[in-house]
């Protein structure tokens, strides 16, 4: 059969009826027309020609306002879309300036070493072209030492990522001297990939970053680059703590983009469950493919790369049977050189399809890809444009498919694609001074100077904090300094990332005599993905998880063919150790403050391929974690609940339903990732709660700490507690949403009422109070009645 | 709520459980009451109870130990100086023995050819005591020990920051020092004092000349003369090892940082006068380690402590560093007759020097030592049998003897006879024996 091009293809896909009918919108996004400027008077002729020569006969606008802007030593923080020149805005001055004065120094930071990478290689081109004795280099993890000593005297640009900053760099500043004397520029791409506990973070990093700017009498000009998102100035002004100018109108030029939003259609109305998005992405994807149009699929999990790689690959296995990497899977855990690999692959089109998770979102240039499909909605719409923003790069048609999933989110946009196209996303939140967060990082700066009386670092009062940290002994106060006055190195201690800096390595045993690592993932999602029997699924090939070591940080497996992957199930319990307020509603009383919150992995399912049957479960015996963090929580007492005509297990149902809902909703208003908050269904005193089990929802008791035996679902003891639903923040030490959910606790019980009466299921589903499965028939008829009970009419 | 009481929640202390007031539980909240009120009290009253410690300390730390309070632009900090006679013994040396050692040698192990031109009292010894092992701007250097030659007598400084204050006026007065001298000797400096040192002048904003002096670390040339036989390179293995030295109740290294921090909080002078001992005994025996490296390298026959292999590495580093007249020197050190009482190992190493500088006949005469020895050793036999038929060209001398070897018991590895079966080949074939 004669292969389409994508024109031929989308308007096939435009006739189709079944087609049309799920689409939730097809939006034709217009070409848009270049607006340019003239390059200003003082870029050295040189530089002017070697990029006249790679197509900027002029500049677009606003390339022409950031150089501008920076040259005067203004701060800037840059919106526009991918391939939109965003580089030259920091290429171009900072290369001038090494032009005019040699001894210029610039700082480049990405989120990732494989950006850095990236970056580094387009800035390198641009010398060799110059060819002016101009030298970069990346400084981070895999540098070996010996080029270490050369990259901190001579070099000129130093590209690396906060990681590396903040342990590599920083504390050992006076080595740099040479270049933190001279630094005029510090680029952050990505911008916004610094919300949440990254960003927080990052926000001292940089707090450390311009205090030792300072010592050596630096102040150098800071470009950042952000993704779309609705306050992109104050939350770099937030990040940099000084004010920052805008610039977001971008003069380049877009070519036509096809931008589908597509819903799978209802398969059990009564149940509320509609076909899996894998299922349209995967045909999609295969006839994109089949008629060699190089297409992107993003999935939502790790998991769902390797179950929609190994069905691409079944599918195209008879038609190229020999080329193993055709189609390939991506992900941040694959080791570099695979990764790299497979980024040349597609660059080169040996690879015409990729499925992979938000890692291949960022900047590595991988070509041309001409379609995008999204299995499942990033979590943002941020993410949404990035990802779609795959297809398309450099010219010509594209298109972009975003298939949903019975998933709160995901019905809302497609219930609401106004809300999706509209220019008004979500918002990068952080909290600074998180303090956990804070009491790291002035461990570190103080490691890194010592702090004078007087001196400000974060908004709480540092003072009370150098002395804290002097009757932990680890600093020492002489003539009114405070300085490090312990053994250990302070940068070691915390992960900008994590809670947990550690990994676990996936070691390969299949081959007795040569053990291999395949893999790395991080601590928390091995208790998930690398439990005892778990099938760890990499490259679409299967391995059975054999032994997890948690204290030697290695995950044994074995390979095997077997024809179920397994998902793991956990348990959530918290406790209120401190309410910092309360208020009272008409049926309930509304809380934030502090908690413990501990969870455990019990078991796993067993899920066939294709069919996705249950097959059976199993135990997993593994540490609980346990944290603190802050969380916002309201109690309803039960004697209101007695009130309403159901049983105490619909009650049970209808309030794990209504925190389903809440837990949703809450990360849409906080415009947070969903995994940034989590939530649970017991009591105050962590006494009981709530859980999912094999069979049903099980209720478990504490008594003296100790766990009891779980009862029969049979006479729920709701007669004896008072049910609290809490939304609490993921990372210890809270990331600050929960304030923001209690002052906006009546409107989203509101939207949560609104949402389950809109919604066209029967008695509940994923998008609105859960899966009946999970939460009962009831569920969606009590849901309302309750929040009624709580809020009032 | 303060942010620090938050702050002590978030990492587990203060968990205050609910609890029925009782009497006990009523006096320990008044309790509690008043230690928070004794512990909120104002900084100050802190700090003045901390400066009369600091001075009771200061005239403590003098009667225990004999040193001073030195002022200068930058501050005071406490200074301890020392002077070890020529006669005094360390080890196995007198100090006036160590001095004078040879300046070309030193040149050599430092591999930095402008320290020959100057005289030993032109080095100046440094080891430094500090706050930590990580690195970083963090870790400070609170002790610095100097050493320095003069006539053939011995002057120690010990340069001590009390605490943190005093370190820019402590780094002023090593630049001082530094100043007047040429070269500096140290023991892993290069790697560790040095980089630290130049980390504080600048953290503290002062012009220090360290970097650029010639620089003569001692770990690298003491691990390749000295290493085949020590279980580690540390100085304190060297020093009871090859130096003589034994130390009675001296601190561990790791030990030092908690001291000086328990120090700084509780001015007790017993917890230095330890790390004041360590630390100048480390000095001290760089100064005699340098001694016995060079002598090695000018091959000064010396009757203690010294062993064949010794000599050998250090033949063999000159001969890296191209000094054939220097590693002739040593070679020149065995004769015949006591090559004979050398160990295998030994013997091949020096029939290699004696090939490589081009001392044939001492070659030729180790291996057929070493190929008369039961089991044979494959190396003598291999490089014989290549004198054999490519210098001498006696290809048949050549073919009995690896004939020989294979025939007798040995203890070839498989790849060895290999080899030796091969050159048998080639040799049979040039002998015309086809057999």
């Amino acid at each position: 059969m004669a292969k389409l091009t994508l024109d031929e293809w989308v308007a096939r896909l435009k006739k189709n009826k079944s087609f049309n009918y799920n689409a939730a919108a097809v939006v034709e996004i217009p070409a848009k027309v270049g607006d340019w400027e003239e390059y200003p008077a003082w870029v050295n002729p040189h530089l002017r020609a070697v990029l006249e020569k790679r197509g900027y006969a002029k500049l677009y606008t606003h390339q022409a306002q950031a150089v501008r802007f920076v040259r005067n030593g203004q701060d800037v923080v840059l919106v526009t879309p991918t391939a939109s020149g965003k580089t030259l805005c920091y290429n171009l001055p900072v290369l001038q300036s090494i032009l005019d004065e040699p001894e210029t120094r610039a700082l480049y930071l990405f989120p990732t070493k494989a950006l850095a990478q990236d970056q580094m290689h387009e800035v390198h081109s641009l010398i060799a072209d110059l060819q002016a004795d101009i030298k970069t280099f990346t400084y981070d993890g895999d540098t070996p030492d010996d080029a270490r000593q050369a990259i901190r005297r001579q070099g000129h640009i130093v590209v690396t990522n906060p990681d590396m900053l903040h342990a590599g760099i920083l504390p050992h500043h006076t080595k740099w001297q040479k270049l933190f004397v001279n630094l005029k520029y510090v680029v952050i791409d990505e911008l916004h990939i610094y919300r949440g506990i990254f960003g927080s973070h990052f926000a001292n990093v940089i707090r450390r970053l311009v205090r030792i700017c300072r010592f050596y009498g630096a102040n150098p000009v800071f470009i950042c680059c952000s993704a779309t998102v609705a306050n992109p100035r104050e939350h770099a002004e937030k990040i940099l703590e000084r004010k920052v100018a805008l610039l977001d109108k971008s003069g380049a030029p877009t070519a036509a983009k096809t931008f589908i939003l597509y819903n799978p259609p209802l398969v059990n109305r009564e149940l509320g469950i509609r076909q899996s998005a894998m299922t349209p992405a995967r045909k999609i994807a295969s006839d994109l493919i089949a008629n060699d149009i190089q297409t992107i699929i993003f999935a939502t999990s790790r998991l769902n790369v390797e179950v929609l790689t190994k069905y691409l690959k079944d599918k195209f296995i008879r038609t190229k049977p020999h080329d193993d990497h055709f189609v390939t899977g991506y992900r941040g855990g694959y080791l570099p050189n695979l990764r790299r690999e497979i980024e040349s692959g597609l660059r080169t089109r040996e690879v015409m399809g990729v499925v992979s998770t938000n890692a291949l979102e960022l900047g590595i240039d991988i070509g041309n890809l001409e379609a995008c499909i999204m299995a499942g909605y990033p979590g943002s719409i941020a993410s949404t444009w990035q990802q779609a923003g795959r297809a398309g790069r450099r010219s010509g048609r594209s298109l972009a498919i975003l298939i949903a999933r019975s998933h709160p989110l995901d019905q809302f946009i497609m219930e609401n694609p106004d809300y999706f196209f509209a220019l008004s996303p979500e918002h990068c939140r952080i909290n600074p001074d998180n303090l956990l967060i804070l009491l790291h990082h002035i461990k570190s700066a103080a490691f890194e100077l010592p702090f004078e009386k007087g001196e400000r670092f974060g908004s709480e009062n540092l003072e009370d904090f150098l002395q804290y940290l002097e009757e932990k002994g680890v600093l020492h106060c002489s003539n009114d300094r405070w300085h490090w006055a312990a053994e250990s190195y302070p940068a070691d201690e915390v992960s900008l990332r994590a809670i947990n800096p550690e990994n676990v390595v996936v070691v390969d045993t299949t081959d007795t005599g040569k053990h291999k690592v395949i893999a790395e993932v991080d601590w928390d999602s091995a208790f998930t993905t690398l439990h005892d029997n778990a099938i760890y699924m990499m490259e679409s090939r299967q391995y059975h998880v054999d032994k997890l070591d948690l204290p030697g940080k290695k995950a044994y497996v074995r390979q095997v063919d077997v024809d179920y992957y397994t998902d793991a199930m956990t348990y959530t319990n918290v406790r209120v150790i401190d309410s910092f307020d309360t208020h009272k509603d008409v049926g309930a009383i509304v809380e934030h403050g502090e908690v413990q919150v501990v969870r455990k992995v019990v078991g796993y399912k067993k899920i066939k391929f294709y069919t996705s049957e249950n097959l059976g479960y199993g135990d997993v015996n593994l540490p609980e974690k346990d944290m603190h963090t802050t969380s916002y929580w309201f109690t309803i007492p039960r004697h209101l609940l007695r009130k309403l005509d159901f049983s105490p297990a619909e009650i049970i149902d209808g309030l794990a339903g209504l925190a389903y809902t809440l837990h949703h909703l809450a990360a849409m208003y906080l415009m947070a990732d969903s995994h940034d908050i989590d939530r649970s269904l017991g009591d105050k005193s962590g006494e009981w709660f709530v859980s999912q089990g094999k069979t049903g929802r099980i209720i478990t008791t504490f008594r003296d700490g100790q766990r009891e035996v779980p009862e029969e679902k049979a006479g729920v003891r709701i007669d004896e507690f008072d049910p609290t639903i809490f939304i609490f923040d993921s990372y210890p030490g809270g990331i600050g949403f929960s304030e923001l959910l209690y002052n906006e606790h009546a409107n989203l019980l509101r939207a949560a009422r609104s949402l389950i009466e809109k919604c066209p299921c029967a008695y509940g589903c994923p998008s609105c109070v859960g899966p009946t499965l999970e939460v009962g028939k009831s569920a969606k008829e009590i849901v309302p009645q309750m929040v009624e009970l709580i809020i009032g009419k | 709520m303060s942010s620090i009481e938050k702050l002590k929640r978030l990492t587990g202390e203060n968990i205050k459980t609910p609890i029925e007031p009782t009497e006990k539980n009523e006096k320990l909240s008044n309790l509690r009451r008043r230690i928070d009120d004794i512990m909120s009290r104002p900084h100050k009253y802190n700090q003045d109870a901390a400066n009369r410690r600091i001075n009771a300390a200061a005239d403590k730390l003098k009667e225990l130990v004999s040193g001073e309070e030195i002022e200068n632009d930058y501050g005071k900090f406490f200074l301890i100086s020392d002077f070890v006679r020529g006669s005094c013994r360390h080890g196995h040396r007198n100090i006036s023995e160590a001095y004078d050692f040879d300046m070309t040698a030193a040149a050599m192990l430092a591999n930095n050819p402008g320290i020959s031109g100057f005289s030993c009292s032109d080095g100046l010894f440094l080891d430094t005591e500090t706050t930590g092992l990580a690195g970083g701007t963090g870790t400070m250097a609170f002790l610095i020990g100097l050493g320095w030659f003069e006539g053939c007598h011995f002057h120690v400084r010990q340069i001590l920051a009390r605490d943190f204050g005093e370190e820019k006026a402590a780094l002023a007065h090593l630049a001082d020092i530094a100043g007047q001298k040429k070269f500096l000797v140290t023991f892993n400096g290069k790697a560790f004092d040095i980089n630290l040192l130049v980390t504080r002048f600048i953290l503290n904003r002062l012009e220090g000349g360290l970097a650029s002096l010639p620089h003569l670390d001692l770990l690298h040339p003491a691990r390749r003369i000295l290493g085949h036989r020590l279980a580690n390179s540390r100085l304190i293995t060297l020093e009871a090892e090859i130096l003589g030295v034994t130390r009675e109740g001296d601190i561990p290294g790791w030990e030092i940082p908690q001291r000086y921090f328990d120090w700084l909080k509780r001015r007790d002078p017993r917890l230095l006068t330890g790390i004041f001992e360590h630390n100048r005994l480390d000095v001290i025996s760089m100064a005699t380690l340098t001694a016995h490296l060079t002598e090695i390298v000018t091959a000064r026959r010396l009757i203690k402590d010294t062993h064949i292999d010794d000599f050998l590495a250090a033949a063999h580093l000159l001969l890296n560093r191209r000094d054939l007249r220097g590693t002739g020197k040593i070679l020149s050190m065995f004769t015949e007759q006591s090559c004979t009482a050398f160990p295998q190992l030994s013997k091949k190493k020096l029939a290699s020097l004696y090939k490589r500088t081009g001392r044939l006949t001492e070659a030729v005469h180790l291996w057929q030592e070493m190929v008369a020895c039961k089991p044979p050793d494959f190396y003598a036999v291999s490089e014989l049998a290549k004198w054999l038929e490519h210098r001498v060209s006696d290809c048949l001398q050549a073919k009995i003897l690896v004939e020989t070897a294979l025939q007798q018991d040995n203890v070839f590895s498989a790849e060895e006879i290999e080899s030796l079966r091969h050159r048998l080949k080639r040799l049979q074939g040039k002998t015309g024996d086809g057999g």
